[in-house]
């Protein structure tokens, strides 16, 4: 098997330093991005393994990269995991966004404060399909 | 004679109109009598002088020849005998003297008792005959007739007759004629006094009407003229007209009788019926149309005052009813309205203050002054008083209770005639108000605990991820990495130092401690402690306007304040984005001013309404919100204003103005 590879979207460097960095000691190849454009930009270069979006970037710009990502044939397909907080989830109507465009839920959550071992199981458990269809992993 | 007048004149004015009509008759009759007594008189007079002098004359004729020969003999010695004889033939001679024609007497008959004085003296001594004038008194008139025998004159003879007899005669005469004319004169003002009181008893009968209208009764009872039955005349059939069989009111009291014409209603409603075919069949005469024309009147009386008492208890339940208290007085402050709200929530039954107390006793005497400001300058309508505003009411415990009070002076015609004041008990308001404060305050609390939370999570990221970051580098023996992990960990002290400060200024309730400050130099502090990277293409500068001078502030809080501004300024940049801060201050009137601009990302709108409304961020994971909840704290605290503009894509302006304060300017 190759270097599974990864992009991680977040707009705190810390944070992204932080999952990077958890993702490199798992074997992961991760390229990062402080914002939705250049993140948008590395993954259209070079489709990764899997994607982790921040949810709540200003400007909800976390929401929009993930629906512009499903919306795309070439990225559609690409697992995303969504980085959230629980007060970011609040107001996040899942159902309307899959209603409106037709697309699916992210393939899993994971919420902060990072946990490197719940951040790695949910990782591998959206990788190895572990998910039953329509389940949402969540760590 | 004009004084006389003067006086009977208010005399006359007291006079009852039937005496007026009496006087005028029995003037009149005095008038007649007097020219009927004069006239009878001298005609009379006239008429028995004509005659004595016609009696004269044929006593002349009769015996002027005969006493003419004898006082032409020599001696007249049968002259007194013929006298006699002459004064016997005629009873109206008072006398007769005959003289000669030198004018001597020759003799004379004095018919007593109506012989004069002067005549007896002239007999008693023979002299010449005086002039008529002097023995002739007015008690006689004197017939002379001139004797002759044989066309010579012999003497001539005066026959003098009785003056008084004429006098006697008019005046018996003039007596009987005014008895004539008096007696059935006063017979007839007699019958004319009868006539005038029943003429004049139902102008009696509708004085005694309009006074019993005037002592309040409008149903006095009273009927005059002929009761006509409007139905037959006009031949109508019309059952749903009140007037129709109806023996006791005449049509044309009835409003709104649906005859063809006269439909018309109080109160014109007489004016039209006057001229109505009913209304002429009853028509008498002028007093019955006075007396038609008071009972319609008093018809409209009664209408007019059942509204205005249907009207007056209408205002009466209005403000017996309203939500609101009412106290209202006349010109001199005494209360003449008090509702039953007023009596509740000032503890004193409405009988206990109206006519008796003041409303001072009730309200604050200060709002006096306030009563006179004018608070409308239209031009239809001026008022004075004051709009709704917080105050208190007196109780008559001595307690006080808050409420929301009005009042408004009232004129009539530019002469102030009393105030009314409106009042909310504000009790129950303001408890819900401070429900509402206070559960905004939790809501408030329980957000900010949301966001704190929030932020400790992130700041736990960042100390996990230094941790970890720092401990994959020194396994590996990678420095890069261990400096890293460490630079995470020192950020993140940091991030919640300055989470401990803002927590610690949002919460804290503290006055100000202001002292004079150079606005300039505070800047310069915060933007030193900003501390942006080297590699930062974010330029911060400060620019003043105006003279400096210092500005009363608590430099502590303030320099947070600043600092979190400049902190959002720096935060609308992307990183590694080229950008502009400018720290703009000046002074506006009294007033300081701190404004910082960015030429950063800016806000929508509902952004700007989001991060006033509470604990929003536009930083993402990042932000708590309660940078700029300090923000308004301090700007508050300082009794300051802020202001935020912004246009998304073009950058944030947030200004904040505070009173400068009493500070002198630096040399």
């Amino acid at each position: 098997m190759g270097i599974r590879t990864a992009v991680v979207i977040d707009d705190e460097v810390d944070l992204t330093t932080f999952l990077s960095s958890i993702l490199e000691e798992n074997g992961f190849s991760v390229r990062v991005a402080n914002e939705a454009v250049s993140g948008e930009q590395l993954i259209l270069e070079s489709p990764p393994d899997i994607i982790l979006i921040d949810l709540m970037m200003p400007g909800r710009t976390g929401i929009q990269l993930f629906v512009k990502l499903r919306a795309n044939d070439a990225t559609r397909d690409i697992p995303m995991v969504m980085v959230t907080g629980i007060k970011d989830q609040i107001g996040v109507n899942w159902g309307d966004i899959v209603d409106r465009y037709r697309t699916r839920r992210p393939d899993g959550f994971v919420e902060k404060p990072i946990d490197p071992e719940r951040l790695m199981k949910v990782i591998n458990g959206v990788l190895s399909g572990d998910a039953a269809d329509g389940e949402v992993l969540h760590g | 004679m004009s004084r006389g007048i003067r006086r009977a004149v208010p005399i006359y004015r007291k006079f009852l109109l039937e005496n007026k009509i009496l006087l005028f008759f029995t003037c009149l009759l005095v008038f007649l009598s007097s020219v009927v007594l004069i006239a009878v008189y001298w005609a009379t007079h006239h008429a028995v002088s004509g005659m004595l002098s016609g009696r004269a004359g044929e006593a002349f004729e009769m015996w002027g020849t005969p006493i003419g020969e004898a006082a032409a003999a020599e001696p007249a010695g049968g002259l007194p005998a013929l006298l006699d004889r002459a004064m016997a033939w005629d009873e109206h001679i008072s006398y007769l003297a005959v003289v000669d024609s030198a004018g001597d007497l020759l003799a004379c008959r004095v018919r007593p008792p109506s012989a004069a004085p002067k005549l007896e003296a002239y007999l008693t001594a023979p002299v010449e005959i005086p002039s008529r004038d002097s023995w002739n008194p007015r008690d006689f008139d004197e017939f002379s007739f001139p004797l002759s025998v044989n066309d010579k004159g012999v003497g001539g003879l005066h026959i003098g007759v009785s003056a008084k007899y004429g006098d006697r005669i008019a005046t018996r005469a003039a007596l009987i004629a005014i008895m004539l004319l008096v007696m059935p004169g006063a017979l007839l003002i007699g019958v004319a006094r009868i006539v005038i009181r029943k003429a004049i008893a139902p102008l009696k009968e509708l004085t005694r009407v309009a006074d019993e209208i005037s002592a309040g009764n409008l149903d006095p009872g009273f009927d005059f003229g002929i009761h006509v039955n409007c139905w037959e005349i006009k031949n109508c059939q019309r059952t749903d007209c009140e007037a129709y069989l109806n023996f006791t009111q005449q049509c044309w009291y009835i409003d709104g009788t649906p005859c063809e014409g006269y439909e018309s209603r109080f109160p014109q409603k007489l004016e039209g019926c006057r001229t109505c075919e009913v209304y002429q069949a009853h028509r008498g005469d002028e007093v019955v149309q006075l007396a038609d024309s008071i009972r319609h009147m008093t018809n409209a009386l009664k209408a007019s005052q059942e509204l205005l008492v249907s009207s007056g208890d209408f205002q009466k339940r209005l403000i017996q009813n309203s939500f609101d208290g009412i106290i209202a007085t006349n010109a001199d402050g005494v209360v003449n309205i008090f509702n039953q709200v007023a009596e509740a929530l000032i503890g004193i039954p409405q009988s206990e203050v109206l006519g008796r107390r003041q409303w001072h006793e009730f309200l604050d005497e200060e709002l006096e002054k306030a009563m006179d400001i004018p608070i409308s300058h239209e031009p239809v309508r001026r008022v004075r008083g004051f709009a709704p505003r917080e105050a208190t009411i007196k109780r008559i415990d001595g307690g006080r209770i808050n409420v929301r009070l009005a009042g408004i002076s009232l004129y009539e015609r530019g002469i102030h005639i009393g105030k009314v004041f409106f009042f909310e008990d504000m009790r129950e308001i303001k408890q819900l108000r401070e429900d509402l404060i206070q559960s905004e305050r939790l809501a408030a609390a329980g957000q900010a605990a949301a966001g704190i939370s929030h932020s400790i999570k992130n700041i736990m990221d960042g100390f996990n991820g230094g941790v970890y970051v720092y401990q994959v580098g020194r396994k590996g023996r990678d420095e890069e990495k261990m400096a890293a992990g460490f630079g995470m960990i020192e950020r993140n002290v940091k991030i919640i130092s300055d989470l401990a400060k803002d927590l610690l200024n949002f919460a804290k309730e503290r006055q100000p401690e202001l002292a004079p400050h150079d606005p300039r130099k505070l800047v310069e502090d915060v933007i030193a402690s900003v501390g942006l990277p080297p590699e930062s293409k974010i330029s911060v500068r400060v620019e003043q306007s105006g003279p400096a001078r210092n500005v009363m502030l608590d430099r502590y809080v303030f320099h947070q304040c600043l600092s979190n501004l400049v902190n959002n300024a720096v935060g609308a940049f992307a990183e590694g984005e080229e950008g502009n801060i400018v720290v703009e201050l000046g002074f506006a009137g009294e007033n300081a001013y701190f404004a910082v601009h960015d030429d950063g990302m800016g806000m929508s709108l509902q952004t700007i309404s989001k991060i006033k409304g509470g604990m929003y961020s536009t930083k993402g994971s990042k932000g708590t919100g309660l940078g700029l909840q300090v923000v308004q704290k301090v700007v508050k605290e300082h009794m300051g204003v802020l202001t935020i503009e912004s246009e998304e894509g073009s950058g944030s302006t947030f200004r904040i103005e505070i009173p400068a304060g009493a500070v002198p300017e630096r040399a």
